[in-house]
């Protein structure tokens, strides 16, 4: 587990951020993590806050950032307080009752159509001419490099590579509780991202 | 992102299975309320004990298998449980006793995880003396 604050690339912002970023993501830790979060968590977390940050700046000014930041901070850590004091004994962190998510699947199945699992076995037969496997692993890869690195390259080897999350979590030093944060985080992310795409080939959002 | 759209592009390939599940990697979990304690029933057939983790990190249960099939697995027409691992992951709350879940595979080869419930989450009556 990193013991200083080594993931700064994990965390790295869309550019019109960066100056903001800098100066206010070691103390917007802090802060969480004084409140009981793990590093983990308060990375996820932070992490959390400048995407919504960024979204809102899209659309509107924020005057007063550093203020903004952290109401958004503590209201995340307040909601997570109440969700655990309220969610039932035990649920299935996947989106949906047996298994993982349409994102999860979708792209594994177009792993499987495009072959990019190497398998033979993987293999199924795919008639349409119209399919574009580079097209389709571009607009995938694009959307990955949007996410936090260590969340881009989680989702990528548990999902479509087909690495489990406890040996993810071995490579990266962190709890196996961490890695499935992370992967998450970036399905969440994908939803939205890949929207198109998968109106495109798979024929819904 | 710039996107070339292809919508209407004539009919597209019949590979979407139904259900949005994904058989290949996961395997199915009954869980039932028992009172001073939950169980997990995870239908892990198949997988050999000392292949199958069962890790509780922080407020995370984890659950993984992994198995190396005799032959190479064909190329299925219908694959509905896994055949080389799965894993799932549940978050428990608070109110579960961490320190003491258990877990066995039974006769059948499921796989029977027991949390306890911690004795503030139990519902019960206290009867209080009269003196």
């Amino acid at each position: 587990m990193p013991s200083t604050y080594e993931t700064t690339t994990d965390l790295a912002p869309p550019p019109a951020l960066t100056s903001f970023h800098a100066a206010f993501t070691p103390e917007l830790l802090a802060f969480a993590m004084g409140r009981g979060a793990t590093r983990e968590d308060a990375e996820d977390m932070v992490q959390q806050v400048w995407t919504a940050f960024a979204k809102t700046s899209e659309s509107q000014a924020i005057g007063a950032p550093r203020a903004w930041l952290y109401l958004a901070l503590r209201n995340g850590i307040t909601d997570g307080y109440r969700r655990r004091a309220t969610q039932p004994l035990i649920i299935p962190l996947e989106t949906n009752g047996f298994g993982e998510s349409r994102t999860e699947i979708r792209l594994e199945l177009g792993a499987t159509a495009f072959h990019r699992l190497g398998s033979s076995s993987q293999e199924i037969d795919v008639a349409a001419g119209d399919l574009d496997a580079t097209e389709f692993w571009s607009r995938v890869d694009a959307a990955l490099a949007e996410l936090p690195r260590l969340q881009a390259e989680t989702f990528r080897r548990n999902v479509i590579v087909g690495e489990s999350l406890l040996v993810i979590a071995a490579s990266h030093g962190v709890p196996v509780r961490t890695a499935i944060s992370r992967k998450r985080y970036a399905r969440e992310r994908l939803e939205g991202l890949l929207g198109d795409l998968y109106e495109d080939y798979f024929g819904e959002q | 992102m710039q996107h070339q759209h292809k919508r209407g592009r004539g009919p597209r390939p019949n590979y979407r299975p139904e259900g949005w599940r994904r058989p290949a990697h996961n395997v199915p979990v009954n869980i039932a309320d028992h009172g001073a304690y939950f169980t997990a029933h995870v239908y892990a057939v198949g997988f050999a004990k000392a292949d199958i983790k069962v890790i509780v990190s922080d407020d995370t249960l984890y659950i993984h298998g992994v198995r190396t099939p005799a032959e190479e697995p064909p190329d299925f027409l219908l694959q509905e449980f896994p055949v080389r691992h799965f894993e799932r992951s549940f978050q428990l709350s608070e109110h579960a006793d961490k320190t003491a879940i258990t877990a066995e595979v039974d006769a059948h080869g499921v796989l029977v995880i027991t949390v306890p419930k911690l004795a503030s989450a139990q519902a019960k009556d206290i009867e209080v003396e009269v003196r």
